[in-house]
């Protein structure tokens, strides 16, 4: 049967059978690998609206892209960047890797976990399908708040292929976090406890929680603005006491814990890298375990921060503004818990470290940043402005982007058998950090300076222009860095050096199968008895469990 | 779907699922749904029949025998892990180079909890000699700790704090027990893991602690209420402070101390 | 598992995936269905025109179709009761679950004609008609699948695609079923006692 025939040598069957092979598959290894390699296209989709929303910039009244065409850009570059790369490619990761970390032979509902891929991937193609409608793709930002979003203002389909994109892929995110959920309680490796779990799987685990109460609201907010636009409903119409504000207080309800969602993964894959790479334990496992759930629990009552000027009551600010700062606890005492594990331990400067390292310095400013914008009376001066720009993409890039790279170059070799390339890496890396401050740094100054974000195009003599050019420059530093990763994955795939299956001498299940596993993952799964299972088989005179 | 939990012990064959189509035909359908609401009621009906199809195809998936197949192990083991005995040595006590010191004995937990009951008693003492001191009823400062947590009491009905309310004196205590042992409890948890010399240790839970606290009462007051802050007399705030941090301190100092669980069990 | 009992390892139980799925899938419900009680609850007594709640709802006839709902729940709760004594019954109770659900099936469009074709409420009628008609509505369809489920379960038994005294197909559909019925209970409350 066609799903015994190892991945590699997949070229001995013509491409139909091949590709049917992938679309019918229920492997969560293969689902995993579709997701992530949808979510690097749509990375780079994504990126090109980006670096063309740049070159725009770059000149104050330029035309180098029309007014509606830069509305259009920005509202998909935005919903791309979320829900089409973001989530899918640590969904991917997720799938690929929790499996194999607790010793399952695939996920709970492997079935449901293809159907999760295939609706989110037509829901991406659904909000590109945009581009064929009348009117083109939707002009409404990423988070579409009503009324703009009502048939009186945008006419045409694209927004219809938005909501509805959005809405088919969210079934598939809910699917995935219901998978996940079940695996993780219900199908560990014998022996293995919830505490004993790589901390990769308890961010799954508190992301999957933050998807399945942040969704779905989501998608009700969604189904009420189709119903307004079709069926003559009147939610988010003002005219008949409808209320603009009920969709912000639903979007945001789901975005804020949205930023967790795309962030905590990262935050496991860091934990996984860091402590193989400097050769020590977690430092305070239980404590980063807390942390999450603490973080979890919070994300979900800080949403209206991202709504201080539209004039909510004085007690509402204090209590937005003190939860959203609160936050920053659990995050903190996870950044010490890193540098408490890097302390003292035996650095290998390979790739992924180096990625966790950028991860490291730069969230901790995003995070900073981030404080600065849930203080509700410095929110009043810099909302909707470059500064809020700078600060998000400095998390989700500083945060998600350098956490994802440093994950694929370290589980790369396990799914292919191969290693990627270091000298493609380090160039990756530093052109991506290099360009990644050039670009968000001086939004900042120009957000202080008081830019609006979303415009197509400014004034002369605003002493912004330096700014954008500076961004830009940024940009075009940073664009190379990705293409030179796409290019790492397909080179490394043929001329990587092989890898073996435990290249970086780690700790956990995923390493004592092959690389790439058989479609059942293990032969036999090693009964654990510790965090470090592998540790175990390694150091049979000095097992890890005699210390927990 | 349970069968995949299902792991033989021996064999060469493993039973895992069949590959099926059905789940990308139903999310096909619903996308083609959505589309037709986007677009036209053609792509509707399109993608309800391929969503109807999908879902018998799916359930029929789902009955015994029919989405399983036994599957043959035949890929290549995976290598054999080596042992690699010392190549890592752990941190154990007299390791050169490391600073690896922990205390044998520690104070409880629990000493905490009634250092924290102890100064909870003792604290209302200077409130009360402040009170009587300057002229306020005994409830005074009791209607001012229940009004931090109660709106609409503020400085305005300054004749109304001097009464005796029942239900602001229930706050008022429920507020006082339950701050008393969550401090109490914080100084069970943090004094142990300070040098463990009295001096230090008192400096900590009878100084340095109650300024904090004085200083984040005060900053949180002009934010919260500001009429109330006005109202309040803070060197005897600190005092009553520095009364319930010398105690819970002293109780927590002097408690005997027990041995520390060896790191990693017996 | 007999390489844990060798190493002296307890192994504890583990709970059933499916079930553990079927509660994380139920939250998400939970959370979908909050947010529409909450758009309901947001807009009462926001409509600009009429008609309003107490002109156009009918107690009587919701206090009916709740009861079917609500002893749906017993009956479905028997019908697993018997599948599991091992003792007759399951089918006719099961069946009489789904038909309970048809009743109130009934009992919504009834209600839903008599608004629409009566009173002339429709969903672009005022906010009172968008926010009823989506919340209703999102039940009523939860209802239908629940009624779907339940007879797809009770054709697989009798074909004998369930065997044992608790397949976890049943026990999935029932929590569903009593799930709807719990939604049930709050948007009674919200838009037939309190908002009314």
């Amino acid at each position: 049967m066609a799903t015994a025939v190892p991945e590699l040598s997949r070229e001995r069957l013509s491409l139909v059978a091949g590709l049917h092979e992938w679309v019918v598959t229920v492997d969560h290894k293969k689902i995993g690998v579709m997701y992530v390699l949808m979510a690097i296209a749509f990375l780079l989709i994504g990126g090109l609206e980006a670096v063309l929303m740049r070159v725009q910039l770059l000149w104050p009244r330029a035309d180098f892209l029309p007014p509606l065409t830069f509305n259009q850009f920005f509202t998909l570059h935005g919903t791309t960047m979320v829900f089409f790369m973001g989530m899918p490619i640590l969904i991917g990761m997720a799938n690929y890797l929790v499996p194999l970390m607790i010793g399952a032979r695939d996920m709970a509902f492997p079935r449901l976990n293809a159907m999760g891929f295939w609706v989110t991937l037509f829901g991406g193609l659904l909000v590109y399908a945009s581009f064929f409608v009348p009117g083109g793709p939707p002009a409404i930002g990423w988070f579409a708040y009503a009324p703009l979003t009502e048939k009186t203002f945008a006419r045409g389909p694209g927004v219809d292929c938005w909501a509805l994109g959005l809405l088919v892929s969210g079934v598939g995110t809910i699917a995935a976090g219901v998978n996940f959920v079940a695996t993780i309680v219900g199908m560990r490796a014998p022996g293995m406890k919830l505490r004993q779990v790589p901390f990769f799987v308890w961010t799954i685990l508190g992301t999957s929680i933050q998807i399945l109460v942040a969704i779905p609201p989501l998608t009700a907010a969604l189904v009420m603005l189709i119903f307004d636009r079709h069926l003559g409903a009147h939610f988010f119409d003002p005219q008949a006491g409808g209320s603009a504000y009920l969709w912000m207080h639903l979007f945001w309800f789901f975005g804020h814990p949205e930023v967790y969602i795309l962030v905590l993964p990262a935050f496991g894959m860091i934990s996984e890298v860091v402590p193989v790479f400097s050769r020590k334990v977690l430092f305070g496992y239980e404590f980063m375990a807390l942390a999450t759930m603490a973080i979890v629990f919070i994300s979900l009552g800080v949403w209206a921060h991202h709504m201080f000027t539209v004039g909510m009551s004085r007690t509402l600010d204090m209590f937005f503004a003190g939860a959203s700062m609160l936050v920053g606890i659990p995050t903190g005492i996870k950044i010490f818990n890193w540098l408490a594990t890097l302390y003292g331990g035996k650095l290998v400067l390979k790739s992924p470290l180096l990625f966790a390292l950028g991860f490291l310095s730069m969230f901790v400013i995003g995070g900073l940043t981030g404080i600065i914008l849930a203080c509700a009376a410095v929110n009043f001066q810099i909302h909707d402005t470059y500064f809020v720009v700078g600060h998000f993409h400095w998390v989700l890039i500083g945060g998600t982007v350098f956490g994802v790279f440093a994950g694929l170059h370290y589980w790369y070799p396990k799914v292919t058998g191969r290693m990627l390339s270091e000298r493609l890496a380090k160039w990756q890396f530093w052109l991506l950090l290099v360009g990644f401050i050039l670009t968000f740094a001086p939004m900042h100054v120009a957000g202080v300076l008081g830019m609006p974000r979303r415009i197509y195009t400014y004034e002369p003599g605003r002493g912004w222009d330096l700014w954008n050019q500076l961004a830009t420059v940024g940009a075009l530093i940073q664009a190379p860095s990705y293409l030179i990763f796409a290019f790492n994955l397909v080179w490394s795939l043929r001329h990587g050096e092989l890898a073996g299956d435990d290249p970086w001498d780690a700790w956990t299940l995923e390493w004592a199968t092959t690389s790439p596993p058989p479609s059942y993952n293990f032969e036999s799964v090693p009964v654990v008895r510790s965090r470090r299972p592998l540790w175990d088989l390694k150091h049979p005179d000095d097992p890890d469990w005699k210390y927990e | 779907m349970a069968e995949e939990l299902h792991r033989p012990e021996e064999g060469p064959n493993v039973e895992m699922l069949k590959p099926t189509v059905w789940p990308m035909m139903l999310g096909l359908g619903v996308a083609l749904m959505g589309a037709g609401v986007a677009t036209s009621p053609a792509f509707l009906a399109l993608g309800g029949v391929i969503f109807a199809a999908a879902l018998v195809g799916w359930v029929g998936d789902l009955l015994p025998g029919r989405g399983h197949a036994e599957e043959p192990m035949i890929a290549p083991p995976p290598e054999p892990v080596a042992a690699r005995p010392g190549a890592v040595e752990r941190l154990r006590p007299g390791t050169p180079g490391y600073r690896f010191m922990l205390p044998l004995k520690v104070h409880p937990v629990s000493a905490g909890v009634r250092g924290g009951l102890v100064g909870g008693v003792v604290m209302p003492l200077p409130a009360f000699a402040w009170a009587l001191l300057s002229g306020h009823s005994i409830w005074f400062p009791v209607n001012l700790l229940a009004g931090t947590l109660l709106p609409g009491v503020d400085g305005t009905n300054l004749a109304e704090l001097e009464q005796l309310h029942p239900t602001l004196v229930l706050i008022g205590v429920v507020i006082h027990a339950a701050m008393s042992l969550v401090i109490g409890l914080l100084y069970g948890v943090l004094l142990p893991t300070i040098p463990q010399r009295v001096v230090w240790q008192m400096a900590c839970g009878g100084v340095l602690v109650p300024l904090i606290w004085t200083g984040l009462c005060y900053g949180l007051m002009s934010v919260a209420n500001p009429a109330l802050r006005a109202n309040v007399d803070w060197p005897w705030f600190a005092t009553s402070q520095f009364v319930f941090g010398l105690t819970a301190a002293a109780v927590v100092v002097r408690s005997e101390k027990v041995a520390v669980a060896p790191a990693g069990g017996p | 598992m007999s390489e844990a009992v060798a190493v002296g390892l307890a192994v504890e139980p583990r709970p059933d995936p499916r079930k553990v799925g079927m509660l994380a899938f139920l939250a998400s419900e939970a959370a979908f269905f909050s947010t529409l009680v909450v758009g309901y609850v947001v807009y009462l007594g926001k409509s600009i025109t009429g008609p309003t709640p107490p002109e156009v709802l009918s107690r009587p006839l919701v206090v009916g179709t709740t009861v079917c709902l609500l002893t749906s729940s017993y009956t479905v709760h028997r019908a697993e009761r018997a599948l599991r004594a091992g003792a007759g019954g399951f089918a006719h109770w099961w069946a009489a679950t789904a038909a309970l659900g048809v009743v109130f099936l009934a009992g919504t469009a009834y209600e839903w004609y008599s608004l629409i074709a009566v009173h002339g409420l429709t969903l672009g009628t005022n906010l009172f008609g968008t926010t009823f008609f989506t919340l209703v509505g999102f039940h009523a369809a939860h209802v239908t699948i629940g009624v779907v489920m339940l007879l797809t379960v009770l054709g697989l038994w009798r074909r004998g695609h369930l065997p044992g005294r608790e397949p976890v197909a049943v026990t999935l559909t029932a929590w569903y079923w009593h799930f709807v019925d719990g939604v049930w209970v709050v948007v009674f409350t919200v838009v037939y006692v309190v908002g009314r």
